[in-house]
């Protein structure tokens, strides 16, 4: 078991032929990722790495078994390539564009919403079951099998904490990048339901940062919630008043984001606040 | 990005929100002149990009001529939360009868945008919430349908003031999401005898958005010089710290935790670049010459653990900003997409790079206090 991906998943790429989109599908295809079809308007009838190609997401879907998608389209054009999988029935899409406007990511989180289709993003680096499935551009060897699941907003952060959790022999269930922010199509309290539920994950890692009241309002729901060990780390400790600390959310104004308070909530919420992603598998050989 | 109040009210007034004409002058003005053209009695404002402008003395009030240079010249020598006054919108003093709190802005855990109502108006409303989080109205609107007749008919009543909101908060909206707002502020919006009118004016335009919103962009480039090279280069972020190390990272929350270790050695970073998404060796060659252009900056930390970013790339982009640039110490943290040939081009090169970033950190602090 994983969550949200796993085995089974049939993957669609838009965007599939972009610089980006069409080195990532060749290194998610290598992982193992089912790539069943893929989306570049003008394209349609190409194939590349055997994947067929299709002006339409419409038309893939009408020709294959597809129960997920994966965004490689840039910021400006992210809100129409997301309306196009939404109204073609599928359920469970990635955004990776960095830098969408805000309006344009309402507009895509609510009309998923109407519509049934899970969002997870925008600005993510995606979702990785190792060794079953990867939708997503995380590097490959940061990450195991094993009974962990890991929630983070940043992409690269994650990749530090899976690194060193391998390092020590630790391995995850599912890694999910929620994105970037200020605004989120999955939650991390929408993660943390489904590591509850799974019955593989033993212990959740919940990696957050400055800004915002997210993780305030992730802790008061472990409390209420969570019975599984949740290890957290919050960085941004020394970052100043006001300054945004490239995430668009990561920014501390006034009393409001700071790491304290949030290290603080976490622990007052029976979270384990780790200092830094070395501490974390340890922390977590304790709890397993 | 924020907007002075007197650029705001030029949007507000384009959009058919009620402002008063008012004049912007800087030290170079001449007074005189500018307040020849003013109906006195008048209300002096500086203009600061920060709140608690009225709490610090920057809002003024005049009489006749004599009063309002003086105050001007006050005006001018004073600094708001760091921010000094370099210009000061001057209108016509209002005469209010009773005043409310307006805004629009985005609820980030509903994912939607929302109009907030106090029947207090000129006050802070951060300390409201905290206070009497009952005095608070808000709407959520549905970004598909927009704000509804009823749903401001009942805010009109529950504010009790006897006016109807509709025309107004529909042109907030409109403006709000035409020019990809994340904040319209009316505080205080004032009734007075001739009707509704905007005193103050506040906007937040999304940064994501300035591609599209072309009045907008054109405002910025003119504000800031780092700012400008950040955007020129195509750079993620760039913030000014304090310190004397130059960080490079290749995404936000590395970038954080990596400031974290340098404070825990005992370092500080001069300043902060991240290379976001979509990189190749353009962006971060870029991103060298800006960190390295401050001038206390001693050394290079370059931290990667890439997914999206291909470290041949990154290597490329490394090695070409040292063909061009005078040398200064680096340290280099590569892992991550294509890690071995970025490795082995940067070791032909004569470059060291290591795995672990507590390493790197931990040279990048020495070599700070050795240089």
């Amino acid at each position: 078991m994983a969550v949200l991906i796993d085995k089974k998943t049939k993957v669609l790429v838009q965007g599939i032929t972009g610089r980006t989109g069409s080195f990532q599908t060749k290194i998610m295809k290598d992982y193992g990722t089912k790539i069943v079809a893929g989306v570049t308007p003008g394209k349609g009838g190409q194939e590349i790495y055997g994947i067929p190609i299709y002006n339409f997401v419409e038309e893939a879907v009408a020709e294959h078994d597809i129960n997920a998608a994966i965004s490689f389209v840039p910021a400006k054009f992210a809100l129409d390539a997301a309306y196009e999988t939404i109204d073609a029935g599928i359920q469970f899409m990635v955004v990776t564009a960095e830098g969408i406007p805000n309006v344009d990511i309402l507009k895509m989180i609510q009309y998923g919403c109407a519509k049934n289709t899970k969002i997870l993003g925008p600005d993510t680096p995606g979702i990785i079951s190792p060794e079953k499935c990867k939708m997503g551009v995380h590097p490959n060897r940061f990450f195991k099998e094993g009974n962990v699941g890991v929630i983070s907003k940043s992409g690269a952060l994650s990749y530090e904490v899976c690194k060193s959790m391998v390092e020590k022999s630790v391995g995850q269930s599912t890694v999910v990048g929620i994105g970037g922010g200020p605004l989120w199509g999955t939650s991390q309290i929408d993660v943390l339901k489904l590591f509850q539920e799974d019955k593989e994950t033993k212990a959740i890692v919940l990696l957050g940062e400055i800004g915002g009241t997210m993780e305030e309002k992730t802790a008061q729901y472990i409390k209420e919630h969570i019975d599984k060990p949740v290890v957290s780390l919050i960085v941004g400790r020394s970052a100043p008043q006001g300054k945004r600390m490239g995430h668009a959310g990561a920014i501390i104004e006034g009393k409001v984001g700071t790491a304290e308070s949030k290290i603080e909530i976490l622990r007052k919420c029976g979270s384990i606040v780790a200092k830094t992603p070395e501490d974390i598998p340890k922390l977590l050989m304790d709890v397993l | 990005m924020k907007l002075y109040e007197f650029e705001a009210k030029k949007i507000f007034k384009k959009y058919g929100i009620p402002v008063l004409n008012g004049i912007v002058i800087t030290k170079d003005t001449d007074f005189d002149g500018a307040l020849s053209m003013v109906t006195f009695p008048i209300v002096l404002k500086s203009q600061v990009l920060t709140g608690g402008r009225g709490m610090a003395g920057g809002i003024k009030f005049a009489e006749t001529k004599g009063e309002a240079v003086a105050k001007i010249q006050e005006l001018f020598a004073l600094k708001i939360k760091k921010h000094p006054v370099e210009m000061i919108l001057i209108e016509k003093k209002a005469n209010i009868k009773k005043e409310i709190y307006l805004s629009i802005t985005i609820n980030k855990e509903k994912n939607c945008p929302v109009l907030i109502a106090c029947p207090e108006g000129g006050v802070d409303i951060e300390h409201i919430a905290e206070k009497n989080p009952e005095k608070i109205l808000e709407i959520e609107i549905d970004i598909f349908r927009g704000l509804t007749g009823y749903e401001l008919r009942q805010i009109a009543k529950k504010l009790d003031i006897g006016h109807n909101l509709f025309d107004i908060c529909k042109k907030m909206y409109t403006l709000f999401m035409e020019c990809d707002a994340n904040l319209v502020e009316i505080n205080p919006l004032a009734i007075t005898d001739e009707g509704l009118l905007a005193i103050d004016a506040k906007m937040v335009i999304d940064d994501k958005a300035l591609y599209r919103q072309k009045i907008f962009s054109e405002i910025e480039k003119k504000r800031d010089q780092i700012q400008k090279m950040v955007k020129q280069y195509g750079l993620s972020t760039y913030v000014e710290l304090d310190g004397d190390i130059g960080l490079i990272s290749d995404g936000a929350g590395t970038g954080m935790l990596t400031l974290d270790i340098i404070n825990d050695y005992g370092g500080k970073a001069a300043n902060f670049s991240e290379l976001g998404g979509v990189t190749n060796a353009d962006t971060i060659k870029n991103a060298m010459k800006v960190v390295s252009s401050k001038t206390n900056v001693k050394v290079l930390l370059i931290s990667m653990i890439g997914g999206l970013n291909r470290m041949d790339e990154m290597a490329e982009g490394i090695i070409a900003f040292f063909k061009e640039h005078d040398p200064i110490p680096v340290v280099i943290r590569m892992c991550g997409t294509l890690e071995e040939i970025g490795k082995k081009m940067l070791q032909e090169e004569g470059f060291d790079t290591t795995d672990d970033l507590y390493e790197a950190v931990q040279k990048a602090v020495e070599l700070s206090k050795r240089c």
